[in-house]
């Protein structure tokens, strides 16, 4: 692994997430301040694979997890270091060296065609119009979108559409990419080619680390790392296969216990 | 295809200056708005035609009355309503040709606008923008942001039509019937989650690309 710039290390120091609100869901607890919901933390952890998967229940605070890897949310308590950089204090550089992809990719494309999308991204490194709309051609080409610069992004398929998403991050030239349930709303061609595109990114330009949530097991045992995440803490971290299985285990336990005569919750067993 | 979609093209429309262009867009706008009579409204009018058919897209000149049809309609009626009940009464019939001119200037408007926005690239929009919101750098205004914001509005238009279609389809699948009141909140809510959502997007590309100002407002995502 080629080791230029700063150590490519994300630390979390007791990192920990307070959302108001007065009820605690089942399996929540209460935040520091009175009025504030635990949704995530206290997490500790260092992450210097090159890949690392999250994998966990809906609503267990996976999402949560990798937002705080580039600023979008900022921890209560503790602290997140991404490369040597603190998301908090120095959150525009933290920004300008981390992709972030989303599920649904109309959210993050904003511009009204795949062209002037992927222009939007280079505006900050290259100022002149002409030379944007050139580059914005080649990464286009580069990602096999080549002809589509004018077409709407209403008018792509959604696998383009989200391969379009990628793109447009990945011209900026990221340090870390997190991608957020990546290949949710994808048929199975373009889940794996999305999968083969994102596992071979570390280690090519500037990129260094990949970070995604999925629910797909299979795209998260082909990780070097995997978190398992439940009531926003980790309660299982392996490589991809070993905790993969720890997980197919746990909730096959869990259903178990669930369906035996007296556990109270066999209506939702049937 | 959308109302505000760029219609590419190389006519002399297309290719005019972005500041031609606004101000064309101005000073047929002042006329219509400030000068009511039907003769000039009626040149004006044909004058927009006229560039419609110079940007090589005279089937589109009708589409802001195919699909704004109602807004023009009430602006007619509310202008015939003032007419006939306003401080000096109009008989019915002489309160029409008012109403009428007030439609056709309303249109104009509309139609010229638009032709602006359907021949010019989204980017040179942003950068125009950018350029115009330049001037008010000095009372704390950030002209990419302000750009952006903008630009960010005018794309959301068909996105909350379809939300729109898709809250109607799903009352429609619960037996509900449709109606605007009903609407209303469901909408009203998917798009304000829409707000955050690309908000949220935007700062994850690091855009806009000056630094915000840290606002003094509550921040809920750090504890007390």
């Amino acid at each position: 692994m080629p080791t230029a710039g700063p150590t490519p290390v994300i630390e979390l120091r007791g990192a920990v997430v307070d959302l108001p609100g007065a009820a605690p869901a089942p399996g929540q607890g209460t935040g520091a301040t009175p009025g504030t919901l635990r949704i995530l933390g206290p997490v500790d952890t260092v992450l210097a694979e090159p890949v690392t998967a999250v994998i966990g229940a809906n609503g267990s605070g996976k999402s949560t997890l990798v937002r705080l890897l580039n600023g979008l949310v900022q921890p209560s308590a503790g602290t997140v270091t991404v490369h040597g950089l603190d998301t908090v204090s120095r959150v525009d550089e933290v920004r300008s060296r981390t992709g972030f992809m989303f599920t649904d990719p109309l959210v993050q494309l904003v511009m009204p065609t795949a062209g002037e999308d992927v222009e939007l991204s280079l505006r900050r490194t290259i100022r002149h119009r002409g030379e944007r709309r050139r580059a914005a051609e080649a990464v286009l080409a580069e990602h096999g979108l080549a002809g589509l610069a004018h077409r709407s992004i209403y008018d792509l398929s959604g696998g383009q559409r989200q391969r379009l998403a990628l793109a447009t991050v990945l011209a900026t030239d990221p340090a870390l990419l997190v991608a957020d349930e990546p290949t949710t709303l994808l048929d199975l061609d373009w889940t794996l080619e999305v999968q083969d595109l994102l596992l071979s990114l570390p280690g090519t330009g500037r990129c260094r680390q990949l970070v995604y949530t999925t629910h797909d097991l299979d795209f998260a045992a082909r990780a070097d790392r995997c978190l398992v995440v439940a009531d926003g803490r980790i309660v299982h971290d392996d490589d991809g296969p070993g905790a993969v299985a720890w997980y197919r285990r746990d909730v096959h336990d869990r259903r178990a216990a669930r369906t035996r005569p007296g556990a109270g919750r066999q209506e939702r067993a049937r | 295809m959308n109302l505000l979609d760029h219609r590419p093209g190389t006519s002399p429309v297309h290719r005019a200056p972005l500041g031609v262009k606004y101000a064309v867009l101005l000073v047929l706008t002042v006329v219509l708005v400030a000068w009511r009579q039907p003769v000039v409204v009626g040149a004006v009018l044909a004058g927009v035609f006229g560039l419609y058919l110079l940007a090589r897209l005279p089937g589109e000149f009708l589409a802001p009355w195919r699909r704004g049809w109602p807004l023009l309609a009430f602006a007619g009626v509310a202008r015939f309503a003032s007419g006939v009940f306003g401080p000096v009464p109009l008989s019915p019939l002489d309160a029409l040709g008012p109403a009428l001119v007030v439609m056709a200037a309303v249109f104009g408007a509309l139609a010229a606008a638009r032709l602006l926005v359907i021949t010019t690239p989204g980017t040179e929009l942003l950068d125009g923008l950018a350029h115009f919101f330049g001037a008010f750098r000095r009372f704390g205004v950030n002209p990419e942001a302000a750009a952006l914001a903008v630009n960010v509005m005018l794309r959301t238009i068909p996105w909350v039509g379809a939300a729109v279609r898709a809250h109607a389809e799903a009352l429609a699948s619960r037996g509900l019937r449709r109606g605007p009141v009903r609407l209303m909140g469901p909408v009203l809510v998917a798009t304000v989650g829409h707000a955050r959502a690309t908000g949220e997007a935007l700062a994850a590309r690091g855009l806009p690309a000056a630094p915000e100002p840290k606002h003094p407002g509550p921040d809920y995502t750090r504890g007390a």
